[in-house]
């Protein structure tokens, strides 16, 4: 069923409707001026017709080379094209002209019950010494015909005027309005964001030029849209990231100030094992150092984190770094006997040294700290690329994608027995990637590759 | 005497639960994940689990789970570094009785056993 309200509203109707009404109203204007002026017009045309034949024959037989054929010849040429009928009387008021009898039209425009409708002009001309008049008759009765045949025709022309009118009306709704109808339907799909409206007007006119322009739109809208998309991704990752870090952090300070305050009570109240306070008082202490540690390193990592870091860049040689960082491990190196292999190029980068140290710091440190007593180390710096392979037990089952996020520990209870606090491998990670150089971690038969790959000075 | 389940995987927070909590009366015992608490749950007749929620092996949630899977009764206080109001609201949904946040005060501890052994 049509919506009788909403067909009334439609574009299509509205434009349909008053290109109607306009054509029909032209029409019937035009028809009703023809009705009116048409008869005025027609008796001026008489008048005009008759005076100017009048004028026209007086004025040949009045002229000095007038004759009786030329006379005639006129006349006879007067029958074939005027609308008008002549005749000549002599002075005594006979008729002379037409000599036999009166044309069937004169004797009709004789009669007395059309004198009304007569129209009768004349003057007097003189040929050969004798005076002559002139009569020109023109009907007038043919001026209510034309008035009748209009009236008569009306409901043909009326039939007419509807059936053109109709059928333009409608041609010209689906040329105009047809285009406009597609780009409310593009405008339409575009309010609902869906970008893959591919319909299209094949115009070359205003329309299409609106039509070009919204597709136009429509692309950079999606664009756009994708974009925004992957901005608010973005920001919510970047969100939920920063919650599980405050949360985890939270954790890792609560913690040891869960040991210390309950450790600190116990003692205060000799409960316990706590009595001993010489040796708990010890271990607070070294928890508060831990404490210190780990806000060091969660600065750092905040640091490095920060999107207006900036970065004091300088041409940095880095074997003679690498071999500074060892020696600061020498120690722990020698009491655990393990065995380091060195092939070291000479090798410069363009380096942040304070920031890239510590990733470097932290690749060595981890190999150290994670190599088995008597174990081996193997560190490369060749072609720009710088290795450190340790052998590490169980390396195999730790996920280092997860590792490499802020506070993750290979395992799920986050307790200080396992060791560290889940932040050496993020800073490594940031203060090698704020660089912008690539580094991966590989893990196979326990033995774990941490590889750098860095940029040759150009 | 009433019997307390501590399950807590930081072995110094663990020790000062045990050590607060024997002092002021209680029969205790200690679990350092989830999973061997849960075996000690169903093995001993406990009138309070303490437990934490980031543990290895399986989760505090998942043990408060379990528990209240078998026994609606036991009353379960958790002891964790996360308080927010999200985990706070999931806890209670899944059964918890009371929540202590850390860092806490043994004394707090102590109270909130005493409250839900009533």
């Amino acid at each position: 069923m049509w919506d009788i309200t909403l067909l009334t509203k439609s574009l299509t109707f509205k434009v349909f409707i008053n290109t109607l009404s306009m054509l029909f109203l032209t029409f019937v204007i035009t028809y009703g001026t023809l009705y009116f002026l048409l008869p005025q017009a027609y008796k001026n045309y008489v008048i005009s017709s008759v005076t100017e034949v009048r004028d026209s024959l007086l004025h040949s037989f009045n002229s000095d080379d007038a004759s009786l054929d030329k006379i005639a010849a006129e006349l006879n040429q007067l029958d074939y094209t005027s609308a008008v009928d002549v005749a000549i009387f002599n002075d005594q008021g006979q008729k002379i002209y037409p000599s036999n009898s009166l044309s069937n039209s004169l004797k009709l425009l004789l009669e007395p019950e059309n004198q009304d409708n007569i129209l009768e002009t004349g003057g007097d001309f003189t040929y050969n010494g004798r005076t002559y008049t002139l009569k020109v008759y023109a009907k007038l009765s043919s001026v209510e015909d034309v008035k009748a045949s209009i009236l008569n025709l009306i409901p043909l022309m009326m039939f007419i005027i509807l059936i053109i009118s109709v059928l333009t009306s409608f041609l010209y709704t689906n040329i105009i309005v047809n285009p406009i109808l597609v780009l409310n339907k593009k405008a339409y799909e575009l309010s609902k964001l869906n970008f893959d409206n591919n319909i299209s007007i094949d115009v070359e006119d205003e329309l299409g030029q609106l039509s070009d322009s919204l597709d136009s739109m429509s692309m950079k809208l999606k664009d756009a849209l994708l974009e925004l998309e992957t901005d608010v991704r973005t920001a919510e990752n970047r969100e939920r990231e920063r919650r599980n870090y405050m949360s985890m952090m939270s954790h890792e300070l609560k913690t040891p100030l869960t040991i210390i305050k309950g450790q600190s009570e116990c003692m205060l109240n000799d409960i316990g094992v706590y009595k001993d306070h010489t040796k708990y008082l010890g271990e607070n202490i070294n928890i508060i150092s831990d404490i210190q540690g780990l806000v060091d390193q969660i600065l750092l990592s905040a640091k490095l984190d920060d999107i207006d870091i900036v970065l004091d860049m300088q041409k940095s040689e880095i074997k003679s770094v690498v071999e500074l960082i060892l020696e600061q491990f020498a120690l722990l190196i020698q009491e655990k006997e393990l065995s380091i292999k060195l092939n070291l190029e000479l090798t410069y980068v363009m380096v942040d040294m304070k920031v890239f140290r510590l990733g470097l710091k932290n690749m060595i440190e981890n190999a150290i700290k994670y190599t088995n007593e008597g174990g081996g180390i193997v560190i490369t710096l060749k072609d720009y690329i710088f290795e450190v392979k340790n052998q590490a037990p169980n390396a195999s089952e730790l996920d280092f994608k997860s590792l490499v996020k802020p506070f993750e520990r290979g395992d799920s209870s986050r307790n200080t027995q396992t060791g560290g606090h889940g932040l050496g491998l993020y800073i490594l990670k940031r203060s090698f990637e704020i660089h912008n150089f690539n580094f991966t971690i590989t893990n196979e038969d326990d033995i774990v590759s941490v590889k750098l790959i860095m940029e040759d000075i150009k | 005497m009433n019997k307390i389940l501590i399950i807590e995987d930081e072995l110094d927070i663990a020790n000062l639960e045990r050590e607060i909590l024997i002092h002021s009366g209680y029969e205790v015992v200690v679990k350092t994940d989830g999973m061997d608490g849960y075996i000690e749950f169903m093995q001993g007749n406990y009138d309070i689990v303490v437990t934490d929620i980031m543990m290895p092996v399986m989760d505090g949630k998942k043990l408060i789970d379990l528990i209240r899977g078998v026994n609606s009764e036991v009353a379960i206080i958790v002891v964790s570094a996360l308080d927010d109001e999200y985990t706070k609201k999931r806890l209670q949904n899944l059964g918890a009785n009371d929540y202590l946040a850390k860092p806490f005060s043994l004394s707090e501890l102590v109270d909130i056993v005493k409250e839900n052994i009533k």
